[in-house]
């Protein structure tokens, strides 16, 4: 008698090989849905003319700085301390990734919520980190290359391509940010020991394009609290030579009305590839012009007043609720986007002699769209201006947090002007502490004296 | 779920179509196995495997708690179910007593590809009745669970249960000479 698992065993067994004609088909199925596809990306979709006119340039300016700020962040993010990694074999992992001078990869970043809206946003870049020669990154939005991102830590600047404006930025970094960069940013053991900063939970073993993997699960590891909420990765190691093939990062950004929620999905890892000077070299066309030059803000004092007093005065006398990228950001963002608009929708109706409710000829359309981009040209370089600004008090937030000065921010209940209340403090010795207040003057105070202002402000 | 599964569903929420090729590569042998296990008919099981292809190509956004394995046997299984249905709707009978679509041609892939074993418990399937036929290859080829085959029959578990007990005694009985009718 066979037993029940001999009889499964060939049931389970049972495969067939499909005809070549089945092959075909189903092949051809897809060829036509992709195809489909891309006609329907292609399709001439056109909202209404004003949305067009108006949005348009402001859109652009807004997703620059969007992405602008992510890879601000993303340099900031692998800039952190690298914690001990305490689990034997995983630490034998992080060393093993520590000897790694070059890695590319790709990544897929999913965001929604906060005044991006509820509609997701999704950018793919492929990344090339190279210990000697810098950073690069090749963003794409819909399939097309919106942004090439260039670090080049001798010449302290980074450059972002823009090919579709056919436009570039260059962003001047500081001594000391290019200390820290110079030091850490191209070290990719980075990703991987943040991740296990903190208690992890084993995943198993898996098959991942038929290589065989291990994985780990973290939940708010704490080298990344500073940046993310609810933070859960996943990390996939191939078993057979202990190098990570994909992480997954599901988190939130900010808090409240501000909050992000994002998906980071990073994988096709080449570790240890050669990678040649010539990558990270930027290559500008000659038919390219800089859209705008800005400096990366001071990690010190100075920058964190400079983007407090940027930000009250664009929310008409408020601080960020508190200290991470959206909170500082989405806001004054929106506020600039909707200024811009404004006065560009003012020019043209003054210059064009427009009525809101005529509806343009196809010709007025195009010269409406030509007059638009160029009014919004001059407004490129303040966005970028005031965007360096406002992430001075982030920048400088997170320093001391890698420092361990112990700082801690109270904007969400201080407003501008208020010289009685502590805006943001941090430790400079055993017994002092540095304030800076709502007024945005600032102070070294004792232990003793701090902590009387900061049982006032609780009462 | 297989993590590579996971990956390839989140490509394909992503718009990329390829991943569905990926899918049909890694799931076609079973699948087609599985439908030419349910209709007796390479031709018929071809066409659902087909149109389960077509129909998942056609969703916008994919959301799987199960695995994709068990998703896309569901599928092939709600199709071949509607196939037949179609036959007996034609000859004027009912699902119970439908017979299994007869081929043209004596399924060669099938008779060349299965062993002599295999291809004694290919007939021996075909021999059970369908809806006993179906929750067996479920679950063991598709590796569903009984309470994930219920809910996609929409039958209580119980039934399930008796389906597959009642079709593993028959496949033995059969593969062991003893043929019970």
């Amino acid at each position: 008698m066979r037993p029940n698992e001999q009889i499964k065993k060939l049931i389970a067994d049972l495969k067939i090989n499909p005809s070549a004609e089945l092959d075909a088909r189903v092949n051809s199925s897809i060829d036509n849905a992709l195809v489909k596809r891309k006609q329907f990306d292609s399709a001439d979709y056109r909202p209404g003319m004003w949305r067009i006119i108006m949005r348009s340039p402001i859109t652009k300016l807004a997703i620059a700085a969007v992405i602008i700020i992510a890879v601000l962040a993303g340099i900031y993010i692998i800039t952190g301390k690298t914690p001990t990694v305490t689990c034997c074999a995983w630490a034998q992992i992080a060393d093993k990734v520590a000897q790694i001078k070059t890695c590319v990869y790709s990544e897929h970043t999913r965001q929604s919520g906060g005044t991006i809206g509820q509609k997701c946003q999704q950018f793919e870049a492929k990344i090339y980190i190279s210990s000697d020669y810098g950073y690069k990154s090749e963003t794409t939005i819909d399939g097309n290359l919106m942004f090439q991102s260039y670090m080049n830590p001798g010449k302290k600047v980074m450059v972002v391509l823009m090919p579709l404006e056919k436009k570039y930025t260059r962003i001047l970094l500081t001594d000391e940010m290019l200390a820290q960069m110079e030091k850490e940013t191209q070290d990719p053991r980075d990703m991987v020991t943040k991740f296990m900063s903190g208690p992890y939970k084993e995943l198993g073993k898996d098959t991942i394009n038929g290589v065989e993997v291990k994985g780990i699960e973290v939940n708010n590891p704490p080298a990344v609290q500073t940046y993310y909420n609810n933070f859960i990765g996943r990390m996939w190691v191939d078993v057979a030579t202990e190098y990570p093939v994909r992480m997954e990062i599901e988190a939130e950004i900010g808090t409240g009305a501000q909050k992000v929620n994002v998906v980071i999905v990073k994988d096709d890892f080449e570790w240890g590839t050669e990678l040649s000077a010539d990558i990270f070299k930027p290559d500008i066309p000659a038919d390219f012009t800089l859209k705008a030059e800005t400096k990366a803000p001071a990690q010190d004092e100075t920058g964190a007043i400079d983007g407090f007093k940027c930000f009250s005065e664009l929310t008409r006398g408020r601080y960020p609720d508190s200290m991470n990228e959206m909170s500082v950001m989405q806001e004054p963002m929106k506020i600039l986007a909707q200024s811009f608009q404004q006065s560009i929708q003012q020019s043209l109706i003054k210059d064009m002699n427009l009525a809101m409710g005529v509806k343009p000829s196809e010709a007025m359309r195009q010269e409406l769209i030509d007059k638009a981009k160029k009014l919004s040209e001059p407004m490129q370089q303040e966005l970028m201006d005031k965007i360096m600004k406002l992430k001075g008090p982030v920048f400088f937030y997170n320093k001391l947090v890698l420092e361990g000065k112990d700082p801690v921010y109270y904007g969400e209940d201080v407003n501008a002007g208020d010289a009685n209340s502590v805006l943001m403090r941090w430790k400079i010795s055993d017994d002092t502490y540095r304030v800076i207040y709502g007024d945005l003057s600032a102070e070294n105070v004792t232990a003793e004296k701090l902590k009387e202002m900061e049982r006032a402000a609780q009462q | 779920m297989q993590i590579e599964d996971k990956i390839l569903i989140w490509r394909f929420n992503r718009g990329d179509r390829e991943a569905v090729r990926r899918i049909y590569e890694k799931y076609k042998h079973e699948l087609v196995g599985l439908a030419v296990a349910l209709l007796k008919n390479t031709a018929a099981a071809e066409d659902v495997v087909h149109d389960v292809f077509v129909s998942f190509l056609k969703l916008e956004r994919f959301r799987l708690t199960g695995s994709l394995k068990g998703y896309l046997a569901t599928c092939v299984a709600n199709a071949a179910r509607n196939v037949i249905r179609a036959n007996s709707r034609h000859n004027q009978g009912s699902l119970d007593d439908a017979q299994p679509i007869e081929s043209k041609t004596k399924s060669p892939e099938c008779e060349a590809i299965l062993g002599e074993e295999k291809r004694l418990l290919s007939h021996a399937i075909w021999e059970l009745p369908y809806e006993q036929r179906e929750v067996v290859l479920l679950h063991v080829q598709g590796e569903m669970k009984f309470a994930a085959i219920a809910e996609s029959e929409n039958v209580p578990i119980n039934t399930v249960l008796g389906r597959y007990r009642y079709g593993m005694e028959k496949l033995r009985s059969a593969l062991n000479g003893e043929v019970q009718r």
